[in-house]
């Protein structure tokens, strides 16, 4: 992580400016440098010609002094050659000095020939004072003090064209000099602006490519963002070797998006196993439904109910005939009884229609049982149209005449009830007979008697229609024991008794 | 982050470069050759003749480079004018030269200012002409009365041994001058139908060069063969004439310079005698050297060689 802060885009700016700084430091230095050389040369190059001039200027002066001595025989002239003689061996020596710091063939000719030329005034002074001090004076000659005055200014003479070459050498060396230092100078700006290209080139380059790098890098990330929108499932990951914080947030967006594409991937595994859930169910309940048509398909098929009504209505009009009324009413109620039952087994039907055929059935039964047995109705007129399966009612009331009621000689009684609750229709079969064995009552209390096969089928079978019919929200329990079973049914919804 | 790093080095070499540059402009400056070791040289040369003497002082220069000398070269503003030549000689007596390297004159005031100066101890070297019976000193140049014989015997080659010859000379008394024409005169001895009719003298002077030039052939027509036994002579011919112009049948010059190339190529003679005046240069400043460093015997003479260049050969010689 260090690593990649190093390398974030502020420290690669930072970097460009750091170089841009220390170019300028160097030129500046250069400069600074520079000016200080040119300025050293210059004063350099004065310094000698000033010291040259002032050794000119010396020997003017010794000259002069040399001169006053041989024309007036002065002696304040010859001591202040004596003097002057000091000033011109102290500059010849700086002259020297110059010479051994850069050696000047002119300005070693010069020196030596000042050497000569004191020697010469030395002589020329030594007999100027023997002439002077002499009792005799023709112990020095006239001639021999002119030969030797004249040794001196010839020297001079010397001395004088000497100086000339050497000013016009100086000169010319200076003006070299001058050139050189110009040159110099030049070189150092040409340096300076090379520097400076350079450093620009550099920090251009250095700026191009870190914003080349951030382009490149954003262009990545938008492609990549537009691959993931257009497919969740984009397998390909972004791969950015900028080393900055764009590479960063590269990685982040991986990991995010592999997270996503694996909660995504869950939700649709478990969606999946859902459906299969509710697609076995729904083949399940198709097959119980395919299942009990095609059973009731059978029973229909062992019916010819054409057949069937033809012969009960030539039976019913035979007993018109016949004047057998109450013969008539049974077979009229009989084939009421049968034609609702074939013709609506498999629809739906409303309450008060079932009551209806209930009560064609309980005729039947009491033509053939006459007062054994009474039936007694306790209805509500509001569930009357409740929707339910055809042929409940029926079979309930059928099951608590042939188990509970049927052995009793008189006094047998069946209490049929109905009432509208809020969300529920109750339903109750009440008899007065023997009862359920505690052990059928438990089974169906706690949901077993729907896998018996053998004992009271038929409610078994109506059990498990209600439970088709309403979804499973059905409540049905017994309450029995002898002398008193109350049959509960409780289905969901409501509706309005129509029937008598 | 190696990057990095190189562009840091970079930029620590630049800054290391500029100050370096500057720093060597700077000691480059302050620290020339100082010379206290050199030997001072002044030539002291008779004229800026842009051949024999120009190569002469060439030479002497190329010899204080090649053995460390600093040579100094004087000419005075006349051609040949020996009293400011002996100026000279005194002014650098003043400066209290190492050597002096002149010409042989024979002139009292110029032998007695050399005289000076050896006697300051300054080293005298004598170049092209040597003086006997003087002050010590050194001679460097040709052995001119063999030079002399040397043009003599081609003389003979060239005429076939027949003919009248004219000798053109530079100065009266020059001994070198005069010991070439004793050569010239001592080869022809062998050849008895080769005979001198006159000797003219040009005085190195160009115009006087063209005015003997034509009082010869007017004057002594019967001459068929030029010798110029002095280098103005040649130079000025060599640029003047060519084979259809010049009126003798023969013309055979001293010093291989441009011009008297240039002469070859057109025609104008039929050979030059070089001299190795360069190398006498080089010499001179060589034996100079030598003495200064382990002394010895100083009073004596370095004959150069001479050699005579054809027409048909001029590009494959040198002067030395």
């Amino acid at each position: 992580m260090d690593r990649e802060r190093k390398r974030s885009i502020s420290t690669e700016y930072k970097k460009g400016y750091s170089v841009i700084l220390g170019c300028v430091i160097i030129m500046f230095a250069a400069a600074s440098m520079g000016n200080w050389m040119l300025s050293l040369g210059y004063g350099s190059a004065l310094d000698e010609l000033l010291e040259l001039n002032q050794l000119f200027v010396e020997i003017e002066t010794a000259n002069m002094a040399i001169s006053d001595a041989y024309l007036y025989l002065r002696e304040s002239s010859m001591e202040g050659y004596t003097a002057e003689r000091e000033n011109v061996c102290r500059q010849t020596a700086v002259v020297e000095r110059q010479v051994e710091r850069e050696y000047s063939r002119a300005k070693k000719d010069l020196a030596c020939m000042t050497e000569t030329y004191l020697e010469e005034c030395d002589r020329l002074i030594l007999l100027l004072k023997s002439y002077v001090s002499q009792e005799n004076p023709h112990d020095v000659s006239d001639k021999e003090i002119d030969v030797q005055f004249r040794a001196t200014q010839e020297v001079m003479d010397y001395i004088n064209t000497s100086f000339k070459d050497i000013y016009s050498i100086e000169l010319t060396v200076s003006l070299e000099k001058k050139q050189n230092m110009a040159q110099i100078s030049r070189a150092i700006g040409f340096l300076q602006i090379g520097l400076l290209v350079l450093v620009l080139a550099i920090y251009l380059k250095h700026n191009l490519r870190i914003i080349r790098n951030i382009s490149d890098s954003l262009s990545q990330l938008t492609r990549f963002v537009e691959c993931i929108k257009e497919n969740l499932y984009h397998t390909e990951r972004l791969e950015l070797r900028s080393h900055d914080e764009l590479m960063i947030l590269a990685d982040t967006m991986n990991d995010m998006l592999d997270i996503i594409q694996k909660q995504v991937c869950q939700l649709e595994q478990d969606n999946q196993i859902r459906a299969q859930i509710k697609e076995m169910e729904i083949d399940n309940l198709r097959l119980k439904n395919e299942l009990q048509s095609s059973q009731m398909n059978l029973l229909q098929s062992r019916i010819n109910p054409h057949f069937l009504f033809n012969t009960l209505n030539m039976i019913s009009n035979s007993a018109v005939m016949e004047d057998a009324e109450q013969t008539r009413t049974l077979i009229d109620i009989t084939a009421e009884y049968l034609r609702y039952n074939l013709d609506r087994l498999t629809k739906t039907v409303t309450l008060a229609e079932e009551i209806e055929n209930l009560k064609d059935y309980i005729y039947i039964q009491k033509c053939r049982f006459e007062d054994r047995f009474t039936f007694v109705f306790d209805l509500d007129r509001a569930c009357s149209a409740q929707k339910m399966p055809c042929m409940i009612l029926q079979p309930l009331v059928e099951n608590a005449l042939k188990h509970g009621i049927h052995n009793m000689l008189t006094g047998g009684r069946v209490i049929i009830r109905t009432k509208q609750a809020p969300t529920c229709t109750m339903i109750e079969i009440e008899d007065n007979g023997c009862g359920f064995q505690q052990t059928y009552i438990s089974k169906i209390r706690n949901g077993e008697f729907e896998y018996e096969k053998d004992d009271h089928v038929g409610l078994r079978n109506i059990y498990m229609r209600l439970k088709l019919f309403y979804q499973a929200q059905v409540v049905f329990d017994v309450d029995s024991h002898p002398g008193k079973t109350v049959l509960h049914i409780e289905v969901p919804g409501q509706g309005t008794w129509q029937g008598e | 982050m190696k990057k990095t790093k190189w562009v840091w080095a970079g930029m620590l070499f630049a800054c290391l470069a500029v100050c370096g540059f500057l720093l060597f402009c700077f000691v480059k400056r302050q620290t020339q050759d100082t010379g206290q070791d050199w030997v001072r040289i002044t030539a002291v040369l008779p004229h800026k003749d842009y051949g024999y003497w120009s190569i002469m002082g060439e030479g002497i220069l190329g010899g204080g480079e090649e053995y460390g000398a600093d040579v100094k070269i004087v000419i005075p503003r006349m051609n040949y004018d020996v009293a400011q030549m002996t100026q000279l000689i005194r002014q650098e007596t003043a400066a209290r030269v190492d050597a002096l390297i002149v010409q042989g004159i024979d002139d009292e005031d110029y032998l007695e200012a050399l005289a000076k100066a050896q006697a300051q101890g300054i080293l005298i070297v004598l170049v092209d002409t040597d003086v006997e019976g003087i002050f010590p000193h050194l001679y460097v140049g040709t052995d001119n009365y063999a030079a002399g014989r040397k043009m003599g015997e081609a003389v003979a080659a060239v005429t076939g041994g027949h003919g009248t010859i004219a000798v053109l000379s530079g100065a009266e008394n020059y001994p070198n001058l005069e010991e070439r024409y004793e050569g010239i005169c001592k080869a022809l001895e062998q050849y008895p139908d080769l005979t001198v009719a006159c000797l003219e003298y040009d005085q190195y002077d160009s115009l006087r060069v063209m005015e003997k030039y034509h009082t010869i052939a007017r004057e002594y027509p019967e001459v068929d063969t030029l010798v110029c036994i002095e280098g103005t002579s040649g130079q000025t011919l060599g640029t003047r004439l060519t084979g259809e112009t010049r009126k003798f049948s023969h013309i055979l010059v001293f010093d291989l310079v441009e011009e008297t190339t240039q002469g070859l190529r057109a025609g104008a003679f039929e050979g030059v005698m070089e001299q190795q005046q360069g190398n006498m240069g080089r010499i001179s400043v060589r034996e100079i050297r030598r003495q200064m460093e382990s002394g010895g015997q100083w009073d004596r003479k370095i004959l150069t060689d001479v050699n005579f260049v054809m027409a048909e050969d001029p590009e494959d010689k040198g002067n030395g």
